[in-house]
């Protein structure tokens, strides 16, 4: 056996015998090479303890804590914060103050005194029904409610004087504002705003109610839609 | 709490007890499950990118971008060692940020064209890392830092993590052949490289049987 000496594999092919590449270790010519040849089957011996020594290497501890998990995406109402609430209220407040405002510039038209006493009379407390309830639904007409009541009372007498309908009219505007309060849990702004409205209504003109409602519907609107502005949650 | 040391060895990482159970609760969506899994194999994986990459930030960018992509495909998770699917999963996210490190060649790293790029020499040893690690170890490693840096990713996926041919050449994008042969290679050049410690090398080995 002094002929395989001479025609050594090449090493790369010993490299993958040393790690039990599949082909290189069902190699015939090759285990038998390597079964006489003092230089091969050291090399091979070497590199199998290498690979040992390798398979052997440790762990290593992360040179700084790691993000294990990806964060939850945080829900929308968490992000909305405490004043969520608030700010939920706020388009149902719009929409009343808008309500309010086309109410006042109908009044204000005068096409309301064209009609009859009768006929104009419950004409706007209707239409105020209906925007009042509609609040009421989202639990935001306390204001709008109690502004238009408030303003309206005095409107009613002058301009239903004489008709018979007047008193049922004015008997129920002030039946239902008691009832409206006593569901009330107004934001503090406006509460304030009412206030002020009313308070305008008492010092400035009987005569032109339909201004105060539109400038307590304009109010509203404003004092609203800048609440809502200022609660929206920034993207990101 | 920890200082900034690159290389500090913890014992390979064996399988939970109940790992069957955590990976069955983290592919149906537990969350808790699934942190406790990567929790477990967090040193196995950051010291995959840190043999990968050479470099303390981007082994710990590496890992949690795998533990990202981990959660990702959790669902898709089908049986074999969780290990194993988590290192694969960290050789491919070590590999993506070594290949943009390659494109975008900085004076420390030249440039990949020959296809033998070396990463900077990071052989200097880090004196941290020395304490409580073997001579053996700490040899190897350095020795594996200046294998060139398609033989050292060959030869750690393979010698070091025991992932096969094809789990190589699927986690670094080349063909099977080129795979055997930067292993090969990369053996052999260890080798050489590992020549001035050989009796070191070959005593503890022996004196570990």
């Amino acid at each position: 056996m002094t002929m395989p000496n001479a025609f050594h594999p090449d090493d790369e092919r010993l490299a993958a015998y040393a790690g039990g590449d599949a082909d290189a270790v069902s190699d015939r010519a090759l285990i038998d090479h390597l079964a006489t040849c003092d230089r091969c089957a050291p090399l091979v011996e070497e590199l199998g303890l290498l690979r040992s020594a390798l398979a052997t290497l440790p762990d290593l501890l992360p040179s700084r804590p790691l993000r294990l998990i990806p964060p939850v995406p945080a829900a929308a109402p968490d992000r909305a914060g405490p004043l969520g609430w608030l700010r939920r209220l706020a388009a149902p407040a719009m929409a009343a103050g808008a309500g309010l405002v086309l109410v006042g510039a109908v009044g204000m038209s005068g096409v309301v005194e064209s009609f009859s006493g009768m006929a104009s009379a419950p004409d706007p407390a209707a239409l105020e029904g209906q925007a009042s309830s509609e609040g009421a639904a989202e639990s935001v007409s306390p204001p709008a409610g109690e502004e238009f009541l408030r303003s309206h009372s005095p409107a009613l007498g002058p301009t239903t004087g004489a008709a018979s309908g007047s008193p049922r009219s004015q008997d129920n505007a002030s039946s239902a504002a008691p009832s409206v309060k006593a569901t009330a849990s107004e934001p503090e702004a406006s509460r304030d705003e009412g206030g002020t409205t009313a308070q305008v209504t008492r010092e400035g003109n009987g005569e032109e109610p339909w201004l105060t409602v539109l400038i307590a519907g304009a109010a509203l609107f404003a004092v609203s839609s800048a609440l809502r502005l200022s609660l929206t949650p920034r993207a990101g | 709490m920890h200082p900034p040391d690159p290389a500090r060895p913890a014992a390979r990482t064996a399988p939970l007890p109940d790992e069957d159970e955590l990976v069955a609760r983290a592919v149906s969506g537990d969350r808790g499950a699934f942190t406790q899994l990567v929790e477990h194999y967090q040193s196995a994986c950051y010291g995959l990118a840190w043999r990968l990459l050479g470099d303390p930030d981007q082994a710990a960018d590496a890992a949690q971008d795998a533990f990202v992509h981990a959660y990702d495909a959790i669902a898709k998770y089908r049986g074999g060692l969780f290990r194993s699917w988590l290192l694969r999963i960290t050789a491919n996210a070590s590999y993506d940020i070594l290949r943009r490190a390659q494109r975008r060649p900085t004076t420390t790293l030249p440039d990949a064209e020959e296809g033998e790029a070396e990463l900077p020499d990071l052989s200097a040893p880090d004196p941290a890392a020395e304490a409580g690690r073997s001579e053996l170890y700490r040899h190897l490693d350095a020795a594996l830092r200046r294998l060139p840096a398609d033989q050292r990713t060959a030869v750690v996926l393979c010698d070091v993590y025991g992932m096969d041919y094809g789990e190589v050449a699927g986690a670094t994008e080349s063909a099977l052949g080129t795979v055997k042969s930067r292993i090969h290679r990369g053996r052999l050049r260890l080798r050489e490289l590992m020549a001035e410690h050989r009796e070191l090398f070959l005593n503890e080995v022996r004196l570990d049987r």
